[in-house]
């Protein structure tokens, strides 16, 4: 069924006051996911039958998300309610209890739970600012391997409710685990040439990324998640571009961010739009890091043969 | 720091003049909003052309953009024609809030939509390139030639029908172009402000257009100035910049009309005003924020006692140390990025365990802070809100006495004082003109 048709029978249960009739007592049978990446590594797991309903449509910024009428019927007909946690998603929170579904927020599962995460704050009353950064960087699936403990939650919330699907849940765990784990060779081979080498970020989105495959995150133009750059810090960045010989500048897909242009222009890069929040056609979270890793190594390779070419401008 | 000021004066030298002159046409047909309203317009032509398919930058998308803003141009022209009981201002009401709906629908369905509409609508001055600026020009130039020929019977009391449409058309394809180069705040200051400074200041077109391109010039080098030297945003610092040269033209207009020592009585009351506002703000609400509490900090912590005092910069020191510590485990984690063997995830955990204690401590020690802050103020509460009050009221009856009996002056040489008062260049007539 569709996001469409989806919408029409969850809205006519909703007015019903009824649960959707495939609801079996204690066994999930819709998985609400909140972003198109939550949703990428629920497919990983979930078993036949169990319907996925994703929340905020791919390629919307995740970050800057404002709930719509058609999620209220969505939300509301959830067994489960999956997120990405660490402050990037509270609004399914609110919009669990603004459909009295009071217990689904409270028995949702926080795929960062088990991820150690960078750049912890404390509590997310930072996050009061309107931007989804607080308790941590909450970009965590950018390392594949957090990607493991995620999918490892979801199996596990599914289990508890349906131990009878054990069988099932493992094997299709172990097939996750084992693609992944090929897929993460792949993926070092590709970027080890670039170890070190310094990049820019747009916005503070890639330190898990950069960790796993140690890439040497030179500086990010926003100071302050969410803020666009003041004219003194886009030339304090064009200055560390020049001074470190920085070719690229990383931004998200979903919010390329508005002085990329200005950036790029002053500083001679080369901005390298990646789809980080599951951009990518394709339901999986192999094939959405397969294009990120890609796109990234394929930049790298242009930017050296940039400079092999003894070019110092765009392109 | 030049590459990326450089193209920004260049826009606005080019913004500046065409604005300049659309906006004293603009203030005397009254429509001051219009500009909105065309803005609006076009970014919903923008974005319905993203939607069917075009890229941002294509003529396609600027051709969509002209067409709406010419829905817009057609609507201001029939407006007045409409009836007597229907103003122009209420079609320009009716034309924003229709194409911002719009947008919003049209937006929807889009990803990227809100950005696109936000690029289309907010502009950014930085993001403008050097490439962009001959289309503009010739633009632009072409406009004002326009405007230059027909400029007696742009003013004149009945305009026909044709004229009209061709002046809210050229309107519309400029701020078409403008809006999107620099954000409906920017244009709609640009295009209002120095218009104003100049009015204020002349009558004739030929000499408030010069004062609005002067006022406009300096202010937009000011602003970028301002701008690149705190790294303050570009659009709202250009705004600042331009809302300084109305008040000043307000200052000089009231300056020459106006008696100075009646400005300086002004300026009395006005303080005594303030302060004893402040002060009776301290006394009703200590704990709240006090627009006095900069300028009497060291007697309001003086209510503290030793023990009190040592505590509060013990917590300031401490929090310092402990927002320190947090940093230094960030920088240990980057750097252990791409230097040396990287942490594994068990020691990652540790050092998010450490990051939230030293985060939630140094919370602790604010709170500690800003109790101590509240307690002084609530305690010198009534010391310094009834000293403000003292101040205000001296400062009041000072101002008045001085008012009623001005020093060294005998009541029978009021003629000779009110000519050193008055400028010599401002007559008796120009003061009654500026009064009224």
């Amino acid at each position: 069924m569709n996001r469409r048709g989806f919408v029409v029978a969850a809205s006519a249960a909703l007015f019903c006051r009824a649960r959707p009739a495939w609801s079996g007592e204690g066994r999930v049978a819709t998985v609400v996911g909140t972003t198109a990446v939550v949703c990428k590594l629920a497919r990983a797991v979930l078993p036949a039958g169990v319907q996925l309903v994703q929340i905020l449509p791919t390629g919307f910024d995740p970050e800057r998300f404002t709930p719509r009428p058609g999620d209220l019927p969505l939300m509301a007909s959830g067994d489960l309610l999956l997120r990405a946690g660490a402050g990037f998603d509270d609004w399914a929170m609110t919009l669990a209890r603004r459909v009295q579904r009071a217990d689904l927020a409270a028995s949702s599962i926080d795929l960062s739970k088990n991820v150690p995460l960078l750049e912890v704050k404390g509590r997310a009353v930072e996050a009061s600012d309107g931007h989804a950064h607080g308790a941590a960087n909450p970009h965590w699936w950018l390392d594949p391997v957090n990607a493991k403990s995620a999918v490892a939650s979801i199996a596990a919330a599914i289990l508890a409710t349906d131990p009878t699907r054990e069988g099932e849940l493992s094997s299709r765990l172990d097939s996750f685990n084992a693609a992944l784990d090929g897929a993460l060779l792949r993926w070092s081979a590709a970027l080890a040439p670039y170890a070190n080498r310094p990049v820019l970020a747009y916005h503070n989105s890639f330190p898990y990324l950069a960790r796993r495959f140690r890439l040497d995150i030179a500086a990010t133009v926003e100071a302050r998640e969410g803020v666009s750059p003041g004219p003194a810090r886009l030339a304090e960045i064009a200055s560390i571009a020049r001074t470190r010989n920085v070719r690229l500048l990383l931004v998200e897909q979903a919010d390329p961010g508005e002085l990329t242009p200005a950036l790029t222009r002053a500083a001679s890069l080369i901005p390298v739009p990646l789809p980080s929040n599951g951009e990518t056609e394709g339901d999986s979270y192999v094939a959405m890091m397969d294009a990120l890793v890609t796109r990234l190594a394929d930049a790298f390779a242009k930017s050296d043969e940039i400079l092999r070419q003894g070019g110092d401008a765009l392109p | 720091m030049i590459a990326l000021a450089l193209p920004v004066l260049l826009a606005l030298a080019l913004l500046v003049p065409i604005h300049a002159a659309l906006g004293l046409h603009v203030l005397r047909r009254r429509v001051v909003f219009a500009d909105l309203a065309l803005a609006q317009l076009a970014a919903l032509g923008a974005t319905a052309a993203v939607a069917a398919g075009h890229a941002p930058g294509e003529l396609a998308t600027q051709v969509w953009a002209f067409l709406a803003a010419s829905s817009g141009a057609v609507l201001l022209t029939l407006a007045p024609r409409l009836g007597a009981t229907v103003g122009r201002e209420a079609m320009v009401g009716i034309a924003y809030v229709v194409a911002t709906a719009a947008t919003v629908l049209v937006v929807d369905g889009a990803p990227q939509g809100a950005e696109h509409v936000k690029r289309v609508l907010v502009g950014d001055l930085l993001s403008v390139s050097l490439d962009s600026l001959p289309r503009t020009a010739i633009l632009y130039a072409a406009i004002g030639t326009a405007l230059a020929l027909f400029h007696r019977k742009l003013r004149a009391p009945d305009r026909s029908l044709a004229l009209e449409l061709g002046f809210y058309l050229g309107f519309a394809a400029v701020v078409t172009s403008s809006v999107a180069m620099a954000g409906v705040l920017v244009v709609f200051s640009l295009l209002i402000m120095p218009a104003v400074a100049g009015l204020l200041l002349a009558r004739r077109f030929a000499v408030a257009f010069a004062i609005a391109l002067a006022a406009g010039s300096i202010a937009s080098v000011a602003g970028v100035a301002a701008a690149f030297t705190v790294d303050r945003p570009l659009g709202a610092s250009l705004v600042l910049a331009l809302a300084a040269t109305v008040v000043l033209a307000i200052m000089l207009r009231a300056v020459r009309g106006v008696a100075k020592l009646r400005l300086v009585w002004l300026s009395g009351y006005a303080l005594a005003a303030a302060l004893a506002t402040a002060s009776a703000w301290w006394l009703v609400a200590p704990s709240a924020d006090q627009p006095l509490a900069p300028l009497v900090a060291r007697w309001s912590g003086a209510f503290l006692s030793d023990a009190e005092r040592n505590a509060q910069d013990d917590s300031r020191a401490t929090e310092r140390k402990w927002l320190d510590q947090l940093a230094q485990l960030d920088a240990r984690e980057r750097a252990a990025r791409t230097d040396g063997a990287p942490l594994d995830d068990e020691m990652l955990r540790r050092i998010a365990s450490f990051q939230r204690s030293y985060a939630e401590m140094a919370r602790g020690e604010r709170f500690v802070v800003e109790t101590l802050t509240a307690t002084a103020r609530e305690r010198a509460r009534w010391p310094i809100g009834l000293t403000g009050l003292f101040a205000a009221t001296l400062i009041g009856v000072a101002v008045y006495a001085a008012r009623r009996r001005p020093l060294g002056v005998s009541s029978s040489n009021s003629s000779e004082r009110l000519d050193s008062i008055v400028p010599p260049s401002c007559s008796t007539s120009t003061m009654v003109t500026a009064r009224r």
